[in-house]
């Protein structure tokens, strides 16, 4: 069971590195879901090891959150890419100049 | 104490590999594909931890909803290839590894540490019955909000995606 916890590791240490490298918005989206997902493993982990099940209770009220998120930001990308025709962070910064 | 076997580390394979594709990869649509199915092995993962309500949930939500929100407004705007990943500068590539590295390192340090705490099983599994009565009764207005917020995005999706009539 220990293998799943070094899972969570590396899936939170990718999803930071793709927020921080990628370039497009969408992308960026899908690696905050990647870390996301990892907080929810340990969670999940936790709930197991400890025997409660407030961890997993609070997997259900992340992805409530993260439902939310996830829609909030498309539909905000989806505005901007309707008025600047971009989804890169790079020609926001172009157009508010 | 779970032993570890060949159903987690090919849960586990599965769920990783998939996860790199989803950062490195240069095709935002292929990315959105492999989350979806690193959510679905994750749902696996779930179900080999004895959670069955995250499994259900985990594949309907995530899976069902939200990775495949994702790859229809990827159809919807058409991005291009090449521009999605920084390939410009070797620096950034180095720095991004070097930060998975650290990251990764520290967090495994601390649950190294644990490992005795993390990997007992202390209880026997929690119940449908005993979930959701903890739901409905100690969580009832967490609850509650969760319903009034999920409204609330409704709401705001909908102002934020119309459209602008010119007074």
């Amino acid at each position: 069971m220990m293998i799943y916890y070094y899972l969570a590791c590396f899936i939170f240490a990718l999803g930071l590195v793709g927020t921080l490298i990628k370039k497009d918005l969408i992308s960026i989206l899908l690696c905050i879901e990647l870390m996301l997902t990892s907080v929810n493993l340990f969670f999940a982990l936790f709930s197991k090891s400890l025997g409660s099940a407030d961890a997993q209770l609070q997997v259900f009220f992340t992805i409530i959150i993260a439902a939310a998120e996830g829609a909030i930001g498309i539909s905000m990308i989806m505005a901007l890419f309707r008025k600047i025709k971009s989804a890169y962070p790079d020609d926001i910064l172009i157009y508010s100049e | 104490m779970l032993d570890t076997n060949l159903t987690d580390v090919s849960l586990c394979l599965f769920a990783a590999v998939f996860a790199v594709v989803v950062v490195f990869n240069k095709n935002p649509v292929v990315a959105a594909f492999s989350l979806l199915l690193m959510f679905i092995g994750f749902g696996g993962i779930y179900f080999r931890l004895g959670s069955v309500f995250l499994t259900t949930i985990q594949i309907l939500v995530y899976a069902g909803a939200i990775a495949i929100l994702f790859v229809f407004v990827l159809m919807l705007m058409n991005l291009e290839e090449t521009k999605t990943f920084i390939p410009t500068k070797n620096f950034s590539l180095f720095a991004g590894i070097v930060a998975i590295l650290a990251m990764f390192g520290i967090l495994t340090i601390i649950i190294f540490n644990n490992t005795d705490y993390l990997a007992t099983d202390k209880l026997p599994e929690v119940s449908m019955n005993t979930l959701f009565t903890k739901l409905f009764e100690t969580y009832l207005v967490p609850f509650e909000l969760s319903t009034l917020l999920l409204l609330g995005a409704t709401v705001a999706v909908v102002f934020i995606s119309k459209k602008r009539i010119p007074q």
